[in-house]
């Protein structure tokens, strides 16, 4: 029998977006990555946002609210990364150009940083804005220029998470439709084509 | 959490299970809650609710061809509660049937005796119905059912499924009309759903009430022109709805979508990354925070 989660993994792609939220079954998916919530940080007032259910550790303080005993934390080093990073991905100033800003005009964004166990740190930078929620995971090896580079990557990742989004939600939907029913009669269609051709080779004699 | 209180969760997710993968999220839900025998006994009234709701179809024993199972197409309709001895009628072989939900099986036909009165009209409407269908729908299957309290009424459903499990895509049309020729009057619903999961969840679930009133030209006693001219008028208004639909996501697609992200920065260039992290060094800078760490 295979691992129940994921069977929870493959319920999430099947049911209606909109109703997992507010499924009552929390507890059968409480594993799960849900769609993510925004939580503010009292201490601090700023928002950040994270899985939901799962006692956060809000990365502009290092801390988890609710406090967890055994939660674990980022070594320093990785902790010294991320607090940049999220400054970068979020600023107060309008007129500074976070990739939030500029691509979202406004929404909001966090980024996690942890140790993979072959040695190196992955990290996974969130946006949300409305409904649409993208994510990236990527790895990094050396922490110089770590900003620019991992910010190069997410920009074109999401240039072109946002044609694939667009193709998806629309193009795709409205083809299913049309599979299922055509609007024209393709036998009305042949006949009044079959139709024209008479008449033209009737007038060409 | 509860056996009952999760029979009830996991009959929810049936419900709103997409077109043709009713047995992914069975097998899923199974698998999560490991207790198969209460499972199977608690979920039994979803199946049949799921089954009644989107018209799922079945081969019909003796016959060449697919009924549709309903609500409309219970014999004796005790509704609610599944009941052992509980029958669907065929209205095109006149056969009722015992069904199972999980097995998606019919079994036990007996011959169905038609009422005098409305049969002549229902079978021109049935006919009629399946000349559209083959216009119109690929795939499709319809079913034509008088009623049994009123010989001017008549109900015309028609389903059309498409399941590309492999293309990680399926979709499920859904039309049910009320024919009452006594008021003049076509009554009924457009239920379109798709389900689109390559890399993703993405799900369309429309519905669309129709209330058309029937021209003079139309009475029981001229059964066969009548009969195809309430279907050309069912064509015209699902042709309608269908353009509409193409037409809202072209729209969407346009619009709304920029709102949410634009193509790019409004500097119409990609971002300069190096410049970033200068722009904070800048604001701490002016903000009199001074320090490097």
């Amino acid at each position: 029998m295979s691992d129940p989660l994921d069977s929870m993994l493959d319920l999430m792609r099947r049911l209606p977006p909109t109703q997992i939220e507010e499924s009552t079954a929390d507890d059968l998916l409480g594993n799960v990555d849900q769609l993510l919530e925004v939580k503010t940080d009292a201490a601090t007032e700023k928002e950040t946002f994270m899985r939901a259910g799962v006692a956060p550790r809000l990365p502009w303080f290092n801390e988890y609210d609710p406090p967890l005993d055994d939660g674990t934390a980022p070594p320093v080093k990785l902790r010294k990364l991320e607090t940049p990073a999220n400054e970068a991905n979020r600023s107060k100033h309008v007129d500074i150009t976070p990739v939030t800003f500029r691509y979202y005009e406004g929404g909001i964004s966090s980024v996690y940083l942890w140790d993979l166990n072959d040695g190196g740190s992955a990290g996974t930078v969130l946006f949300r804005k409305g409904r649409l929620v993208p994510e990236h995971d990527f790895s990094v090896q050396d922490s110089t220029s770590y900003i620019t580079n991992t910010g190069r990557v997410i920009e074109d990742t999401e240039v072109k998470m946002r044609g694939l989004s667009q193709e998806a939600y629309f193009g795709k939907t409205e083809d299913i439709v049309c599979d299922l029913r055509s609007v024209e009669d393709p036998e009305q269609t042949r006949r009044q084509r079959d139709l024209q051709n008479e008449l033209v080779g009737f007038i060409k004699r | 959490m509860e056996v009952s209180e999760r029979i009830q969760a996991v009959s929810k997710f049936l419900l709103e299970s997409p077109p043709g993968e009713i047995n992914d999220v069975l097998n899923d839900v199974r698998n999560i809650i490991a207790d198969d025998e209460s499972l199977q006994q608690g979920i039994a009234p979803a199946l049949r609710e799921y089954n009644l709701v989107q018209f799922i179809t079945v081969d019909i024993p003796g016959s060449n061809h697919q009924s549709i199972i309903s609500k409309i197409a219970l014999v004796n309709k005790s509704s609610d509660r599944e009941d052992a001895s509980e029958r669907f009628l065929d209205p095109r072989s006149n056969t009722t049937f015992k069904f199972d939900h999980l097995s998606l099986e019919a079994s036990d036909p007996q011959p169905y005796e038609p009422d005098a009165a409305s049969e002549p009209f229902r079978t021109a409407l049935e006919a009629s119905t399946h000349a559209y269908l083959s216009s119109h729908f690929p795939d499709g299957t319809a079913s034509v059912f008088s009623s049994p309290d009123n010989p001017t009424v008549f109900i015309i459903q028609i389903i059309a499924n498409k399941y590309n499990p492999s293309n990680f895509w399926s979709g499920r049309w859904r039309s049910e009309y009320k024919v009452n020729l006594e008021l003049r009057l076509v009554q009924g619903k457009i239920g379109v759903n798709v389900h689109y999961y390559e890399q993703g969840n993405v799900q369309l679930a429309t519905n669309h009430e129709v209330s058309l009133s029937l021209p003079p030209t139309i009475f029981q006693s001229s059964p066969t022109q009548s009969a195809a001219k309430v279907l050309a008028l069912i064509e015209s208004e699902e042709g309608e709805y269908q353009t509409s639909l193409t037409e809202t996501y072209q729209d969407m697609s346009e619009k709304t979508y920029k709102t949410l992200r634009r193509a790019l920065p409004m500097t119409r260039s990609k971002m300069d990354w190096d410049k970033v992290m200068g722009y904070k060094l800048g604001a701490e800078l002016s903000a009199g925070k001074g320090g490097f760490s």
